[in-house]
């Protein structure tokens, strides 16, 4: 009997443990809403954008700031860029911040956007191991150095996810006239953040934006390589979805996000951003 | 083999309670023994030690001849010329043939004559029409007509029975009583068995055992026992009367 | 509903044609699947058994502990073996991360438990009267196991089928441990994963179309084999 009381006293424990945790959960969610401020109504805002923005930290540090001047709460949805711009043209959000020049061109020009503005832009660096086996440390032509890693047969990690990474980096390629194939490109398929740990594992070359680079770059041992070069720079665009398609989306709510990303305190922010804790812009805002 | 079984102050114990205690017990060979008693008594108890089924806590135990160690193979050879048909009749999965044939295949008994002895015996015990029907579909009657066959097919010099006919219809109940007289008079097969029928222990039994409350109380040829029972517990037994 | 219908019908198509990558991303899934799946027969199946049929301290702890593990987080299963496997983990030397001995690994991690589990509740559901039964007839302690195995097959099935379902549709594990690589360690479930990131919708619903065709076969054989097998198997009748 007695036994079984310490049963039943161990599964009650363990459930009140699991409830506190719970209700301290949404005390902490709820917790920091600001009370004054606060618009009657939340406006609800969804934007599809890369996980570059996201994984960087470059939403958080902005979009309570948006919330705060325009009462719109911005729901993130962290995709690649091929994905974001779908989403966009299927209608299921209502603006999307990506960086794929010919896509977002693609995407206004078939009228599912309209109001393209240029953000910001980041920079790409090629990273590799130490002992560089390609020999490409310091060189300034980004062309060069993927020849050179093409002739060594040394690995390079791909992207390969169809993201605006991926695409930049398909589009060095064919700049430099060489279809990468063989053993040595390694196309995961994944995100930013796991290309480098695969990439790093392997020991591999790969391209990868300054952002993520500077937020990962002490967990792991490559070290940059190819840096500067004017192909390697990497433009950000805001893009409301066309209403005239989706009459359902918020497209005042998206233009007032545009809006504010390309104002003076915005772009202010942006550029802003990371020196604090990388010791450096990972941003250059660009508006016009 | 004279005396296929000898207890010397067998005890089995649950717990802390003590379910059975055989002070000395011999059972000679060649005749048809059950085991008598009410539910509880420990009857069961006794033909699973018997059986080399249940471990006894303590005292000794003599099976054909040998001192029962527990050993692995000890057990194997000596349960190899033994064979039980249980309370339910279990049966494997499987056809009424696989059934029958269980014994001679754990024996490697070859195919061929695991073929005649099971058609034999099936034929025996009138279910040849059943030879390849699914053995959980059968009837009680119809399963307890198998596992006897199953039984039998290792021709074993020991034949425990838990309760043979305990759930199944009278016509069928006399024509298994009918196979186990035939059984033990045709080969000299030890039976033993246990039933709280007290008809049937009368009708087959050479000697009754008649056990209550882990103990045997009372033991004697069959008719003896029933009609001069020397201890009052078993008299009301017989009578009908509850026990306690 | 338009891109559902356009999906199934250029997912029909690439099947039909017989892409040579979503052939490749087929067969190394059923290749790894299987793989692990018989190393977690091997593994789960006497573990299973020998946790039902013996007696012995901490075997609640234990048979616990794997009815936990049935529940296992694919991811989590990944991670520990990515930690193992690492280049600066303590299996490193063998170069095994991103690879589909990797993938094999996490998922023999993942179906084992599920084997060994089930394969010990089909066990302890059968009765004594099994092993009396065989015992009485003469079996061997090895022969009345088999018998009792023979007897709990069904379950054993089961458990087998269970656990190819959860390893062959998983992937957070294979995705973390295999990495994704092109011609290397895609397999189907990360391709879905892969095509959906790259708004590809119809060829992520083609290989879906693939991923149910395999389920559905698996369970068409497992019923023709039960058919064979089961024969004599017992059904609730409810009339």
């Amino acid at each position: 009997m007695s036994l079984r009381r310490n049963k039943l006293g161990v599964i009650l424990a363990i459930l009140s443990i699991f409830l506190l945790a719970a209700v301290a959960g949404c005390a902490k969610e709820e917790s920091p809403a600001p009370a004054e401020n606060k618009p009657a109504e939340t406006k609800v805002l969804k934007l599809a954008t890369t996980t570059s923005t996201e994984d960087t930290g470059l939403l958080d540090y902005l979009l309570p700031e948006f919330t705060k001047d325009t009462g719109y709460e911005v729901q993130v949805i962290a995709v690649g860029t091929g994905q974001a711009i779908e989403m966009g043209e299927a209608g299921d959000v209502d603006v999307i911040l990506v960086h794929s020049r010919a896509a977002e061109d693609k995407f206004v020009e078939e009228g599912y956007g309209v109001d393209r503005r240029d953000v910001m832009y980041n920079d790409f660096l090629i990273i590799g191991p130490a002992d560089d086996p390609a020999g490409i440390k310091g060189e300034p032509d980004v062309l060069k150095a993927f020849a050179a890693i093409k002739e060594k047969q040394a690995p390079f990690v791909s992207r390969g996810d169809d993201s605006g990474t991926d695409k930049k980096e398909k589009g060095i390629w064919k700049k430099a006239n060489i279809t990468p194939e063989g053993d040595w490109y390694i196309e995961v398929g994944q995100g930013m953040g796991d290309t480098f740990r695969m990439a790093d594992e392997k020991k591999a070359y790969t391209l990868i934006d300054r952002g993520t680079y500077l937020a990962l770059k002490d967990n792991y041992q490559l070290e940059p390589m190819v840096e500067g070069s004017p192909d390697l720079l990497n433009p950000y665009g805001v893009i409301p979805v066309n209403p005239e398609k989706h009459p359902h989306v918020d497209f005042e709510g998206a233009t007032a996000f545009a809006e504010w990303l390309t104002s003076e305190k915005g772009q202010k922010m942006i550029g802003e951003f990371g020196v604090d804790k990388f010791g450096q812009q990972l941003f250059v805002p660009d508006a016009k | 083999m004279k005396t296929p079984f000898k207890l010397h102050n067998v005890i089995k114990r649950y717990g802390e309670r003590e379910v059975l205690h055989i002070d000395q017990l011999s059972i000679p060979a060649g005749k048809i023994y059950t085991i008598l008693g009410p539910n509880g008594s420990g009857k069961s108890t006794l033909l699973r030690i018997m059986a080399l089924l249940l471990v006894n806590d303590e005292g000794e135990l003599e099976v054909l001849g040998e001192k029962v160690t527990w050993e692995k193979r000890q057990l194997l050879r000596l349960r190899r010329q033994m064979s039980m048909v249980t309370q339910t009749s279990f049966m494997f999965q499987g056809s009424v043939y696989y059934n029958v044939a269980y014994g001679m295949r754990v024996r490697k008994t070859s195919s061929r004559k695991i073929r005649s002895r099971v058609g034999e015996l099936l034929e025996m015990v009138g279910m040849a029409a059943y030879r390849d029907a699914d053995a959980r579909t059968l009837s009680g009657g119809e399963r307890q007509k198998v596992a006897l066959a199953r039984a039998l097919a290792v021709n074993p010099r020991v034949l425990f029975l838990d309760e043979p006919t305990s759930n199944i219809d009278v016509a069928s109940a006399a024509e298994i009583e009918k196979y186990i007289r035939h059984i033990n008079q045709e080969q000299q097969t030890t039976i033993i068995m246990v039933t709280h029928n007290l008809f049937q222990a009368r009708r087959l039994a050479d000697e009754v055992f008649f056990i209550h409350e882990g103990r045997i109380i009372e033991k004697g040829p069959g008719e003896l026992i029933f009609t001069q029972p020397r201890d009052e517990r078993t008299a009301a037994f017989l009578r009908g009367e509850t026990v306690f | 509903m338009e891109i559902i219908v356009q999906g199934l019908k250029e997912g029909f198509l690439l099947i039909w044609q017989g892409d040579a990558e979503i052939v490749n991303v087929t067969l190394l899934s059923l290749q790894v699947s299987l793989t692990a799946l018989v190393i977690a027969a091997l593994i789960g199946i006497p573990l299973g058994a020998a946790l039902a049929l013996r007696n012995f301290r901490g075997k609640h702890i234990i048979l616990n502990t794997i009815y936990t593990l049935m529940g296992l987080p694919p991811v989590l299963a990944g991670l520990l073996v990515y930690l193992l496997l690492t280049s600066r983990g303590p299996l490193g030397q063998y170069e095994l991360l991103f690879t589909p001995a990797a993938m094999v690994i996490a998922q023999v991690l993942l179906a084992a438990p599920i084997v060994c589990g089930l394969t010990a509740r089909a066990v302890m559901a059968l009765s004594q009267e099994v092993y009396d039964t065989a015992a009485t007839l003469g079996a061997s302690r090895r022969q009345a196991t088999l018998t009792i195995m023979r007897e709990a097959r069904m379950g054993i099935v089961a458990a087998l089928t269970t656990a190819l379902g959860r390893v062959i549709a998983e992937v957070g594990a294979v995705m973390l441990v295999g990495g994704n690589i092109r011609w290397h360690t895609r397999v189907l479930t990360t391709s879905i994963v892969l095509e959906t990131r790259m708004g590809n919708f119809s060829t992520a619903i083609a290989i879906g179309i693939i991923l149910l065709v395999i389920s559905f076969a698996i369970n068409l054989l497992i019923l023709a084999l039960e058919k064979r097998t089961f024969r004599y198997e017992n059904t609730i009748q409810i009339t």
